[in-house]
């Protein structure tokens, strides 16, 4: 699929060109990794129940990943950050595993 | 019309603010369709998360839009931008951890080495301490040896004085007495001259005493009665008769032995050929005084250095 290979390019780019991150956005680089990944697999999971929707892909992508860095940025300036980090994390993890869930019983189900 | 549609607001898309948000909507006034579902209020934390992993959105789209709902559009430009951006995280995010694990591998092994460093100092350290160690062992041994060996030369300086005459002693020994021959003039043969005084000092030397003195004064390796005119003259001293000569030795036998020497019999000889009346008697306690100290000054003689053992000289 078109969309799979965009996926390749992507990490090919990333891997070949190196792009420098600024400094002060290297800390959160993980968490936005990993809200990414639920937007990614969210969409999935929608493509397959057949009510993917593009747009809504792309705002809940760019808007997970801003949230996500957003929540853990305010958390270090206040000094809880690696509390609020804790917390993205394990509600993205749940999300995820609940979306590969749905994905599996399609796969495997359907 | 709902106003607070999840849709409309990006906000309430992020998965993360839907239970608040909710929470929120529930209690605000006007408050959309959230208001009109109490059971989210009431469903556990975790339960909502896990039932709220899909967003809502994709099916409030669909149902809008029911007719589009079958249409694939995957492939429409926003998804591939977004998917590559995906891409992109994902590999930058692999590239600065590697990264970021060759930084704390070489840090790690910086400290290590600086562990290692400071413990090698450290066994040089302990190595110079049991070195200093045995260096004071050393040295305080030799100390001792030093310190023994000054007692013992301390002693023989005593010894050696004594026996020089520059240390006053007391003991036991024996006093010889030799008076002018009586009814003689000034001067005559019946007089006790040095010569006779000379050879009991001698006598008495040879039959072991350890310490003389003649009326008094004591007999050292650089005094010797003497002569001067009539007077017999020790250290600048006149002595008048009788004279007493006594001798710090061994009670027992030194006045056995002087008796028995050459110089002895020599003496007793003179002595009773000239009619000088002689008498010889045990004493225990005979204190004899050091000669003068300005006797000990030496105005000629140097000192070689340093004297081999045994007394040779280099």
């Amino acid at each position: 699929m078109i969309a799979a290979l965009g996926l390749l390019l992507g990490i090919v780019l990333g891997v070949f060109l190196n792009p420098d991150v600024p400094a002060g956005l290297e800390p959160y680089l993980p968490i936005a990794v990993v809200a990414a990944l639920d937007a990614v697999f969210g969409a999935l999971r929608a493509y397959l129940d057949g009510i993917f929707d593009d747009k809504v892909f792309v705002v809940s992508f760019i808007s997970n990943v801003v949230v996500a860095a957003g929540i853990v940025f305010l958390g270090d300036q206040l000094g809880v950050g690696g509390q609020l980090s804790t917390g993205v994390v394990v509600v993205l993890g749940i999300r995820i595993f609940s979306n590969v869930a749905a994905i599996r019983r399609h796969i495997f189900h359907a | 019309m709902d106003q607070t549609q999840p849709a409309s607001h990006p906000v309430a898309d992020a998965p993360v603010a839907d239970a608040p948000v909710a929470d929120q909507s529930a209690t605000a006034p006007g408050a959309g369709p959230t208001r009109s579902d109490p059971d989210r209020v009431h469903t556990p934390l975790l339960q909502l998360v896990t039932l709220d992993a899909l967003d809502s959105d994709y099916s409030t789209v669909a149902s809008r839009r029911p007719h589009l709902a079958q249409r694939r559009r995957r492939t429409s430009g926003g998804t591939l931008a977004a998917l590559l951006a995906f891409g992109l995280l994902i590999a930058m995010a692999a590239v600065q951890t590697n990264k970021q694990a060759d930084v704390e591998s070489a840090e790690r092994n910086e400290l290590i080495r600086r562990v290692e460093a400071q413990r090698t100092a450290l066994e040089g350290t302990q190595q110079s301490i049991t070195d200093l160690q045995e260096t004071i062992a050393t040295l305080t041994a030799r100390s001792t040896r030093l310190r023994n060996s000054l007692e013992e030369e301390l002693d023989r300086q005593e010894e050696l004085g004594i026996s020089i005459g520059f240390v006053g002693v007391r003991g036991p020994g024996v006093k010889v007495t030799i008076d002018d021959a009586p009814g003689s003039g000034s001067a005559g043969d019946g007089i006790v001259r040095d010569t006779d005084l000379r050879l009991a000092i001698n006598a008495l030397w040879q039959a072991g005493a350890e310490a003389i003195a003649v009326n008094g004064r004591r007999i050292s390796a650089l005094s010797v009665p003497r002569n001067s005119g009539s007077v017999i003259r020790l250290d600048s001293v006149s002595l008048s008769p009788p004279y007493i000569i006594s001798a710090v030795g061994d009670p027992d036998n030194l006045g056995q032995d002087f008796a028995d020497t050459e110089s002895g019999l020599q003496f007793l000889a003179i002595a009773q050929n000239l009619s000088m009346p002689v008498s010889i008697s045990d004493a225990d306690d005979l204190v004899l005084p050091p000669a003068p100290d300005r006797l000990g000054t030496l105005d000629h003689a140097v000192e070689i250095k340093p004297l081999r053992p045994e007394g040779d000289m280099l």
